[in-house]
């Protein structure tokens, strides 16, 4: 199929249909999908700028010692857990958190002790932060209501954007047997800003749907979010669907902040979705950077579109940025222990330099992709891990490296 | 639209003269290095890649075998070396190189690629031995060994004319010759980062020589430390000089320099848009090269598959045994299998071909049902 109708249409700021969309995926080209790409970026970004926030996802585990009590047959203690739709689990490389006593999986902030974390964090100068279900140790609705109205009261002027993931939402509604609507409302009430709806901590089997069931309650409820990657459509056909699925809610509610693009398709052992470089078969890059030029130039209403340097690595990571991608995701971060500052998967200082090399200009964002100012942190020092990482000064300071 | 987004990134000019197949000149290769835009640079590299290669993606299966790891160079980028009163060194015998020529007599090498460093200890007559004990564990196989830089030693250890020894060594079996110790063909890197080891003027000497020899050789440049733009550009214009007195060179390959371990630890590893970029210009500049390869194990089999769209034509194939660059760490897989190096190059659209060390055709592979 030719490019030459879409890229017709992106040049003259045309919407593109989904046989648009389809050539596109059809096209091995890539470079000319990355000039389709940053084409169609910059009708919504026009300046030479990439975002990155401080920040990542923090597993929270309830403050029961033992399996909760069976509502949706799982497991009873001694027995073992019955099948569900939440298939097999596969950590990313990075830790992520503590132990929560008495949690079998073992990973998780006790939801209780998230408030100190969280003013810790702002402390540290964290701008997003998506928080899920530990494994097994998942926080019931009114625990969840708890730490938010916590979090949202310990925050001071400079907190970060705290969202929650939407597989947990979805798994809440689901467990307490209650409706979208009233789960999201109550968490709202609490305190809650923004939901995640790209897959948050450990990657779980693929929805069977693209939430826009719970993405449209939340917007009606006036929380915004963000559009996931399509999960387990390797196909053009899932893909395509899936962006028009996006770009219509988009068109009558307005709520999605940004489109967070991901591995595309099934890879890897068995039928779970393992972006692995250390061994088994690679995701593939080709099929990453292809789909995100087509979500960029078919997405035309939804404002910024994230790469996913976590899944791809980071050289694929920085390649998204001449694909359409105006924004680098966040630097991760583990090692949440009580006691000692956390670690950044990737330090400020590699972000910025990534966003320099590929020739745009770093900003600072928060949560909702909001931009940061610079004297918001500029000048503290944020002590990640253990080692001294002293947060850049912006601005004037941070000249372009020399290419 | 993608003429206008090429004059847009400044690259209008020079885009008229890749598709006029005019050669470009030094200054338009230091404006290609400097410009971020990726995707112009690769949509021109990719018109001459396809104008000279089509669609076919090719590799080989060779076998690496690093004969010692004593040297005498002490280069500044180097990560790989013991010094010559190092206890830790080794050298291999030409029996320990047989042993592991036939160690992997089960899988389908066509390629032997033997380097190793400057051990100032082994006479001649070793570098002669090594090529046999290649060569008579397995005849068929091609053999590639030395780079310039091991032929200034072999030469001096051999105290006979550059062209006997390059007899002498055909003689013993060897085939064609690596393209490596090339780094960057300016006097300042020399200086700064490898002056114990030949310069770049003789390194070219030393392959117009292999050239005049009728050995054919690939050619390198290392790049992600100190070098300049500028620099780079002088090198793509003195290989492509040579290559159009000798004809010679069979395939350009860039490698990406590694900090971890090396005295240059402090410098940041390379991005995948330079990866790509140093690809792309190659592509651009070397008109007389036929092929430039990507070497997935340096820029990791991500950037290796996306770089077939920006230049390169050549993915390095399975190596069974390679040391010199990335220690066993977890973060690059040592080896990937035929079928996932098919497989890469399917899902990137292009044509896998398995190739001989001289680019002829073995198979044309498919993926397996």
């Amino acid at each position: 199929m030719s490019l030459r109708i879409a890229a017709e249409k992106i040049e003259q700021g045309r919407r593109l249909n989904e046989r648009d969309a389809a050539a596109l995926l059809a096209s091995h080209n890539l470079a000319e999908l990355g000039l389709l790409a940053e084409q169609a970026r910059l009708a919504h970004n026009p300046e030479p700028l990439a975002a990155y926030a401080i920040g990542g996802s923090i597993p929270v585990a309830s403050r029961g010692l033992s399996p909760r009590p069976s509502k949706m047959g799982e497991s009873s203690p001694g027995s073992p857990p019955p099948p569900d739709n939440r298939g097999v689990f596969a950590p990313r490389s990075s830790k992520m958190g503590e132990s929560a006593p008495g949690s079998p999986s073992g990973i998780g902030i006790r939801y209780d002790e998230i408030e100190d974390l969280a003013r810790r964090l702002e402390g540290w100068g964290a701008t997003d932060l998506a928080l899920y279900g530990a494994l097994d140790s998942e926080p019931v609705l009114s625990e969840w209501v708890a730490l938010l109205a916590a979090i949202h009261a310990a925050g001071g002027v400079e907190r970060p954007v705290w969202r929650l993931a939407a597989a947990e939402v979805e798994r809440l509604a689901a467990q307490e047997e209650l409706p979208l609507d009233t789960v999201i409302g109550r968490l709202r009430d609490a305190g809650l800003e923004m939901i995640a709806g790209e897959p948050v901590g450990p990657v779980p089997a693929v929805s069977p749907h693209p939430r826009l069931a719970l993405h449209r309650a939340a917007h009606a409820a006036g929380i915004v979010s963000t559009a996931g990657p399509p999960e387990g459509a390797s196909d053009a056909g899932g893909v395509i669907a899936h962006l028009a699925a996006i770009r219509e809610l988009q068109e009558s509610t307005g709520g999605f902040v940004a489109y967070v693009s991901g591995p595309v398709g099934r890879r890897g052992r068995g039928d779970v979705l393992v972006p692995d470089h250390s061994g088994g078969v690679p995701v593939s890059s080709f099929h990453y950077l292809r789909s995100l030029a087509a979500a960029r130039c078919f997405l035309d209403n939804v404002a910024h579109v994230q790469a996913a340097w976590e899944a791809q690595g980071a050289k694929i990571g920085e390649v998204a940025l001449r694909f359409g991608a105006d924004d680098l995701g966040s630097t991760g971060i583990c090692g949440l222990q009580a006691a000692l500052p956390p670690s950044l998967l990737m330090p400020v200082n590699e972000m910025e330099r990534l966003i320099r090399d590929s020739g745009f200009t770093p900003r600072l964002r928060d949560g909702r992709y909001k931009p940061i100012s610079t004297e918001r942190i500029a000048g503290r020092v944020s002590v990640w891990g253990s080692e001294l990482r002293v947060v850049p000064q912006f601005g004037a300071d941070s000249a372009p490296s020399e290419s | 639209m993608v003429e206008a987004r090429l004059k847009q990134a400044g690259l209008g000019d020079i885009f008229e003269r890749v598709v006029a197949g005019e050669r470009l000149g030094y200054e338009d290769a230091v404006r290609l290095y400097r410009s971020p835009d990726l995707n112009a640079l690769g949509y021109m590299a990719n018109l001459v890649r396809e104008r000279k290669n089509g669609d076919r993606a090719y590799f080989v299966r060779n076998q690496h075998i690093n004969y010692t790891d004593v040297c005498n160079k002490f280069c500044k980028f180097c990560s790989f070396y013991a010094g010559p009163r190092d206890s830790r060194g080794y050298t291999l015998t030409p029996e320990d190189v047989q042993a592991r020529v036939h160690r992997a007599r089960d899988f389908p090498v066509t390629e032997i690629h033997m380097v190793g460093g400057i051990n100032p200890a082994l006479p001649y007559s070793y570098y002669l031995d090594i090529v046999r004990a290649a060569k008579t564990a397995r005849p068929e196989a091609h053999v590639k060994a030395f780079t310039m830089v091991e032929m200034a030693q072999i030469v001096k250890c051999a105290r006979k004319p550059v062209d006997e020894v390059f007899a002498d060594l055909r003689a013993a079996g060897l085939d064609s010759m690596p393209g490596g110790g090339a780094e960057v063909l300016s006097d300042r890197i020399h200086g700064e980062l490898f002056p114990l080891k030949q310069d770049g003027r003789e390194w070219l000497e030393m392959a117009r020589a292999a050239h005049r020899a009728g050995l054919r050789s690939n050619a390198t440049m290392l790049y992600g430390h100190l070098e300049t733009p500028e620099e780079r550009a002088e090198h793509m214009v003195r290989l492509r000089e040579l290559q159009d007195e000798t004809g010679g060179f069979l395939t350009f390959i860039p490698l990406s320099f590694h900090p971890e371990n090396t005295e240059l630890d402090h410098l940041p590893p390379t991005t995948g848009l330079e990866d790509l970029r140093q690809l792309a210009v190659a592509r651009l500049m070397l008109d007389n090269f036929e092929h430039i390869k990507s070497f997935w194990i340096m820029i990791t089999p991500e950037v290796a598959q996306a770089s077939l769209w920006y230049g390169a034509d050549d993915v390095d194939g399975t190596i069974v045994e390679y040391e010199i660059t990335r220690p066993e760490d977890g973060s690059t897989r040592q080896q990937l299998t035929r079928q996932d190096l098919i497989q890469l190059i399917v899902e990137a659209g292009r044509r896998p071909v398995e190739r001989d060390n001289l680019y002829n055709v073995l198979e044309t592979p498919s993926l397996a049902a």
